[in-house]
């Protein structure tokens, strides 16, 4: 049955649809194939067989019949609250529950076979930091894996499921897409549920698919979002690509192989590339990192702040508490910033379908040092990711990172594609054609930690 | 944000840099007991993200049409689309 668990999301759902496969054998495949790997990426921070078992005894013939998935440290679940990837909760209290996520995937008929690992409170784009320990990159388990949804990205990776839910607040979801070798979908804001979040007032959460590649986001990101994703004609896309240090303040490897893989799009399509920019730019990082990290001060006292002890992390500890020293002027200013960025995008796809460049600056920091050398310095890596990720969050559209290469070190590089609200079936249908253009070659990678098990190409 | 190091003369004492003077003044009427490991994070985060928070501080905004009603899911309306 591992052999099941090796295939991509929809061939699993297939291979049980028609018999080939037997959904008690591959749930039992997936807890064993944990209990083997996971150690090593600590993708998975909590199994729990009897109730995935009684998932699979009461699961519907949806689309993902008797399918093992794995879902976020961010939604409740009906056996268990969530813990964000903290030792300790700051905001309201969090109580176990049907979470949007969770009642789609149960519709769906999938499995949950583990909550999956995210860096703490979802404050970080590398995934080094949780109270379960980090979750660890499986082309390089000494680099990060992205974050927040690290574990999510991790787990899907070293093919310990066929997919995860993550969720994307300033890039979670394609951060570990990028540093995984994934692709990972942030679904236009409000399309995915959201039912169930700690941070009900969100302007700029979504949840939304990490999987192998865009024909699997279409079947997971579909049933988050309740409808189909149908597949369209993407001949030619018209490209949209920002010069400036969107591009240019990347690594050279980085930046090769997304252009590369902007031309191919263009041939594969009959397609076209123009330069393109937006207004408030060079403001889009800061307002979308004010917006993001404030939304959920309201359920956040000083007094909470103050009580958090030493199980969690320095890093989150003195943030938080910068966190409250945030100049209302900056915050409201955000505000303004989004609403600039919001008319100028409105105004830019009327002439590009997509716009183009690289998910992140560099690839996989390690997660000893998660910092990144660019062009312009040396920097954290959660300072530089915002730069490339932050816009779709503030503007509410949708965005896709697509593995296209692979860095001097074997590591991942991904390429993010935006396009206009509620095209999102677009950026799925870019993300295909540029799969098929480059001979699938980047989509059916396998991480060392999983070749025991592939016969796919490496 | 994960840099870290030693607390600079920026954030230690009474006599420190504006920024500095600012971030414990204000920890200290939160109520928040800070200690120096914390307040090096503190500082690290500071040096750089207080440039970006100040440069859009001091941006001219004056003019963006505003979108009352915002809808993050749909594209912004037109103010006479009310």
């Amino acid at each position: 049955m591992t052999e099941v668990l090796d295939l991509p999301l929809r061939e699993q759902a297939t291979a049980v649809a028609v018999g080939e496969a037997d959904t008690g054998d591959l749930l039992e495949a997936a807890v064993a194939r944990i209990a083997e790997r996971n150690p090593a990426v600590n993708a998975i921070v909590e199994t729990f067989p009897e109730q995935s078992r009684r998932m699979l005894s009461e699961a519907p013939r949806g689309p993902l019949f008797g399918v093992p998935l794995a879902i976020k440290d961010e939604w409740p679940l009906p056996w268990r609250a969530e813990r964000l990837g903290a030792a300790q909760h700051i905001g309201s209290p969090t109580r176990p529950g049907e979470s949007g996520p969770y009642l789609a995937l149960r519709d769906a008929g999938a499995v949950i076979v583990g909550v999956a690992n995210m860096h703490e409170y979802g404050a970080g784009s590398t995934g080094h930091l949780s109270a379960f320990g980090a979750s660890r990159n499986p082309w390089d388990t000494s680099r990060c894996p992205g974050g927040s949804s690290s574990g999510p990205g991790a787990a899907v990776a070293a093919r310990l499921v066929g997919g995860a839910v993550g969720a994307d607040g300033v890039g979670s979801i394609r951060y570990p897409a990028a540093y995984c070798g994934l692709t990972g979908l942030k679904p236009t804001f409000g399309r995915s549920t959201m039912r169930g979040h700690h941070v009900p007032q969100t302007t700029t959460i979504v949840s939304g698919p990490l999987c192998r590649d865009a024909a699997d986001c279409r079947i997971l990101g579909g049933v988050l979002c309740g409808e189909v994703l149908a597949s369209g004609d993407v001949r030619g896309l018209r490209i949209g690509v920002v010069r400036g240090d969107l591009w240019e303040d990347c690594r050279p490897e980085v930046i090769q192989a997304c252009r590369s893989a902007v031309d191919a799009l263009e041939e594969a399509t009959a397609g076209t590339v123009r330069e393109v920019d937006f207004e408030g730019r060079q403001h889009v990082r800061i307002a979308s990192i004010l917006i993001g990290q404030t939304e959920e001060l309201g359920n956040i006292t000083p007094e909470r702040v103050g009580a958090l002890g030493d199980e969690v992390s320095l890093v989150a500890r003195a943030l938080l508490r910068y966190r409250l020293l945030i100049p209302a002027v900056a915050i409201s200013k955000s505000q303004l910033v989004r609403t600039l960025v919001r008319r100028s995008l409105a105004e830019l796809f009327a002439r590009v379908d997509v716009l183009a460049w690289p998910t992140v600056p560099a690839p996989a920091p390690p997660l000893d040092n998660p910092t990144v050398e660019l062009p312009s310095g040396a920097y954290p890596a959660d300072y530089a990711n915002p730069r490339q990720a932050g816009i779709a969050n503030l503007a509410g559209v949708p965005a896709i990172s697509v593995p296209v290469g692979r860095s001097a070190e074997g590591l991942p590089v991904g390429l993010q594609l935006m396009a206009a609200w509620g095209r999102d079936e677009l950026l799925l249908d870019a993300a295909e054609a540029l799969e098929e253009a480059s001979g699938r070659q980047w989509v059916d990678a396998v991480p060392p930690i999983a070749r025991d098990s592939q016969t796919s190409p490496v | 944000m994960t840099a870290g190091g030693g607390l600079s003369e920026g954030f230690q004492g009474e006599g420190g840099t504006a920024a500095g003077r600012y971030v414990r003044a204000g920890l200290e009427l939160l109520g928040l007991r800070t200690d120096e490991a914390e307040l090096a994070v503190i500082e690290a985060a500071d040096g750089l993200y207080r440039p970006l928070v100040e440069a859009l501080t001091e941006a001219e905004l004056d003019g963006i049409e505003p979108e009352p009603g915002e809808d993050l899911s749909r594209p912004p309306r037109r103010l006479e689309e009310r």
